[in-house]
């Protein structure tokens, strides 16, 4: 199926495939420089990525494709790589050579994918990667006699520390002028006859002609995407014509499903005899050593859930002296710049209350980020996060979610947009859509500064730090006690999705990178940061004139004039709330506000919600600037913590006691825990499924949302002293 | 409020506004996958869409 | 080698089996050969999880989980 390359451009196309966890994607950033996401983890890759490599002399655009066992197209990323590998995405030709990068511990099933990519006659080079870690466990590969079986170069690749880069430059311009295919497997008779007689069948109706290669595909795959691409003609089944192709391959003796597995292992057994050699005696690996404990059931149980307390603990209490600088920084930039501003007093506002304030008030939460990530990739790096999955498939699996559901959720515990974006390695469109439809449930780090802001300000003060770091554990554990069932109900009520397999390799332990680690933390800040510095600072500005806005004179005259006792200062602080009071954020406020009131929610947290709803974040910046403005410019400001802690209600039933008590801020916690407050994550669920599923995951996580802050609260109140 | 205070404070408003639609336009629009929400490093365009 | 008949499900954590041809009709087969499972191959269960469920398996130096329901649809002969 591989066209001549184009001569005519100078830039050749290579493509990188392999099977998960064999250092594919290590060796891309090796070779391009790019930096991507790194994980010792099934499926991190979710998508095509490209790079450009200097190839010995020759500049190629690097094809980084998802990790995969099989070209079998069942799942939506193995369709985009075996479309790219044929060239059958738009304005996309096959590329010029492939590169397969194998685990040399793992040779002979790597090399399935290898045997697959050869039957499309595509040019290809063998990267035999983590070869020491095959070495050191006694794994010897003959690579010079491996590429004389195969009929392609075969390098020995050390991806982590950057061996074999050279020879593999010299061993993919080799395979590009000599076009280098991989040996194909010796198909029978008969399955010659089963692509001719499809073929045939295929021509008559009018389909695409299809290469060999392809034809084999459909003839062998259970369900192949590779007719669907082709086009096949409204009216015409092609079932019929399949079954009678295989019904060939039955007469002969050979099961059609089964057959490719089996004939293509055989081969590649007849091209590795002998040229690799296992150590005489297996010694205990590392792996296996560690794995006894971490997945055993009972201390696996134990040491995983304390490993996640003891994240969520040390998010919470290392993040605090930090926050701590943050805060005074952020403090002594507002008293640096409002001098510079005292002969324009609502440009000062602006400013200092506005932008400085709301912002601030985000990017204080940077640490709490900063070792979130630092945890999320230790734990995938050292492969631990697949023992995770292990152990917690069951408590997660009866409600019908997909085994490979757990790569997006977990994802999603970062940010759910490549979280959505990882549903792509589930087969079951339904299956999917399930998990898509779920996956904004889990808890992602923008909200992680709401809940440290509210257990900061009422958790840790009533009950200590102890029960502060439960309490981010456990909100971070709502989201999905809650997916399990929302899952189930889809599945069984709406989707109607069966039960699919759950097979996740567990990946060898690997020793973590620190450059790697610190490399991500960096480019999670530096995320953060452009965020608070644009949407954030956008929504700011336009939260701030709402509240600041209208300010006519009666307001101030009429305090000044009812002003019986008290210091200029009282006056001004009463003038400011009076202001505030009749802002044209608060009029709004005042009418949604018995919407939340069941919530124990007041005017300024309805609106801090509702103007969430774009990006979560923005309900700190918005706090931020209703009681920024509420208090003296001037005044050494507390921290938004003591300052949502001292505000009372002025009206209602509750006049006189505090605005936010323990069961408020709770509710507050579920109902950001359970809400699909972020417009990215939205339009990219549109983008995947389409903007009725959109709109109904928001419409069911925001009802979710209220019931689950009503219920919260109105238990809160019953059962806690506020 | 001064004149100048007037224009500085309009001219914030306006232009977190339009900054803010852009972003609305560009999430709905073609290449919304790519870098839209600039949280994530994994999200591109989707391949072949 | 040729002990009992049984699926893979059946296996208690630390003892191998010898996988026999399978069943095309589950929806895993196709994976599970892809990734070496074949006919003839020596598989150990590993572990088994807290909850019974699922099942690690060791094969051809790869190391995977999989739900015992899946696992049930892999008929070996339990070696001694």
């Amino acid at each position: 199926m591989a066209k001549t390359p184009t001569l005519s451009s100078s830039v050749l196309r290579v493509a990188l495939v392999g099977n998960p966890n064999t250092g594919k994607t290590t060796l891309f950033n090796r070779l391009t420089g790019a930096r991507q996401k790194i994980g010792n983890y099934p499926g991190v890759t979710v998508e095509k990525k490209s790079g450009t490599w200097e190839c010995g002399g020759r500049r190629v655009e690097l094809v980084d494709l998802p990790g995969a066992y099989s070209l079998a197209a069942s799942s939506p990323d193995e369709r985009v790589s075996f479309d790219f590998l044929t060239g059958h995405l738009a304005g996309e030709p096959a590329p010029d050579a492939v590169i397969c990068v194998v685990d040399a511990s793992n040779l002979v099933r790597n090399l399935f994918l290898a045997s697959q990519i050869a039957d499309l006659g595509l040019p290809l080079v063998i990267a035999l990667n983590m070869s020491d870690a095959a070495e050191k466990a006694g794994i010897r590969v003959d690579a010079q006699l491996l590429s004389r079986h195969l009929g392609v170069p075969v390098v020995r690749t050390v991806a982590t520390k950057g061996e074999g880069i050279d020879a593999l430059e010299k061993a993919v311009n080799r395979a590009v002028d000599e076009r280098a295919c991989m040996a194909q497997v010796p198909w029978p008779e008969a399955v010659g006859r089963a692509v001719s007689y499809l073929r045939d069948g295929l021509e008559k109706e009018g389909v695409r002609p299809l290469a060999d290669g392809e034809l084999r595909r459909v003839v062998f795959d259970r369900q192949s995407a590779v007719l669907e691409r082709a086009g096949i003609p409204p009216g015409f089944d092609p079932a019929p014509l399949l079954s009678a192709s295989r019904d060939i391959l039955t007469a002969a003796g050979i099961q059609p499903l089964s057959a490719e597995a089996l004939l293509r292992y055989e081969h590649i057994g007849h091209l590795t005899a002998g040229t690799i050699e296992f150590p005489e005696k297996r010694k205990r690996s590392w792996t296996e050593r560690i794995d006894a404990v971490l997945t055993h059931r009972v201390w696996g149980l134990v040491i995983f859930v304390a490993m996640m307390f003891v994240v969520f603990q040390s998010i919470y209490t290392w993040a605090g002296p930090f926050m701590g600088w943050i805060e005074e920084a952020v403090a002594s930039v507002q008293s640096l710049v409002a001098p510079l501003l005292d002969n324009w007093p609502v440009l000062q506002s602006l400013v200092i209350d506005g932008v400085i304030g709301g912002v601030g008030g985000v990017v204080v939460f940077l640490p709490q980020i900063l070792i979130l990530f630092f945890f999320v990739s230790l734990l995938e790096d050292t492969g631990y996060m697949a023992r995770g999955a292990f152990l917690m498939d069951k408590m997660f699996g009866w409600c019908g979610l997909n085994g490979k559901s757990f790569v997006p959720m977990l994802s999603s515990y970062a940010c759910a947009i490549p979280g959505v974006l990882a549903t792509r390695t589930i087969e079951d469109p339904r299956a999917r859509l399930t998990t898509i439809l779920v996956s904004p449930l889990m808890s992602c780090s923008a909200r992680l500064p709401v809940y440290v802001l509210m257990i900061g300000a009422f958790i840790e003060p009533s009950y200590g730090a102890g029960v502060a770091g439960f309490t981010l554990f456990a909100m971070h554990f709502v989201g999905l006690a809650v997916a399990v069932p929302v899952a189930w109900a889809l599945n069984k009520f709406v989707l109607g999705t069966r039960p699919q397999p759950f097979l996740l390799e567990m990946p060898p332990y690997r020793a973590p990178r620190f450059r790697d680690i610190l490399w991500r933390m960096w480019e999670r800040a530096r995320e953060f940061l452009v965020r608070a510095g644009t949407v954030i600072v956008a929504m700011t500005i336009i939260i701030w004139a709402l509240v600041y806005f209208p300010r006519p004179e009666s307001v101030r005259e009429k305090i000044e004039a009812s002003a019986v006792a008290g210091s200029p200062a009282q006056t001004d602080r009463r003038v400011d709330a009076a202001y505030i009071e009749q802002s044209y954020l608060a009029r709004a406020g005042r009418l949604v506000q018995p919407l939340f009131a069941p919530a124990g929610f007041d005017w300024k947290i309805t609106v801090g919600v509702l103007a969430s709803f774009p990006a979560r974040e923005v309900i700190i910046a918005t706090l931020g600037t209703i009681y920024g403005i509420g208090s003296d410019v001037d005044e050494e400001s507390g921290d938004l913590r003591t300052t949502l802690a001292s505000d009372r209600w002025t009206e209602g039933p509750r006049a006189g006691q505090p605005v936010f008590n323990v069961p408020v801020a709770l509710a507050i916690m579920v109902f950001f825990a359970l809400c699909l407050q972020c417009g990215a994550t939205v339009a990219v669920m549109a983008k995947e499924s389409n903007w009725g599923w959109a709109l109904f995951a928001f419409a069911y996580m925001t009802l979710l949302a209220w019931a689950g802050a009503v219920l919260t609260y109105q238990v809160g109140t019953r059962f806690l002293a506020s | 409020m001064s004149g100048f205070e007037l224009i500085a404070v309009a001219a914030a408003i306006v232009a977190a506004v339009a900054y803010l639609l852009r972003r609305v336009h560009r999430l709905l629009g073609k290449n919304a996958a790519g870098g839209c929400c600039g949280r994530c490093p994994v999200a591109r365009p989707p391949a072949g869409r | 080698m040729n002990g009992a008949a049984c699926s893979l499900s059946a296996l208690r954590i630390g003892e191998r089996g010898r996988v026999r041809p399978g069943s095309p009709d589950h929806p895993a087969f196709q994976r599970l050969l892809a990734i070496g499972l074949l006919p003839g191959t020596s598989v150990q269960v590993v572990q088994v999880a807290p909850l019974g469920d699922p099942v690690e398996i060791e094969f051809n130096g790869m190391r995977l989980s999989l739900r015992k329901a899946d696992a049930a649809a892999v008929e070996v002969d339990r070696a001694d």
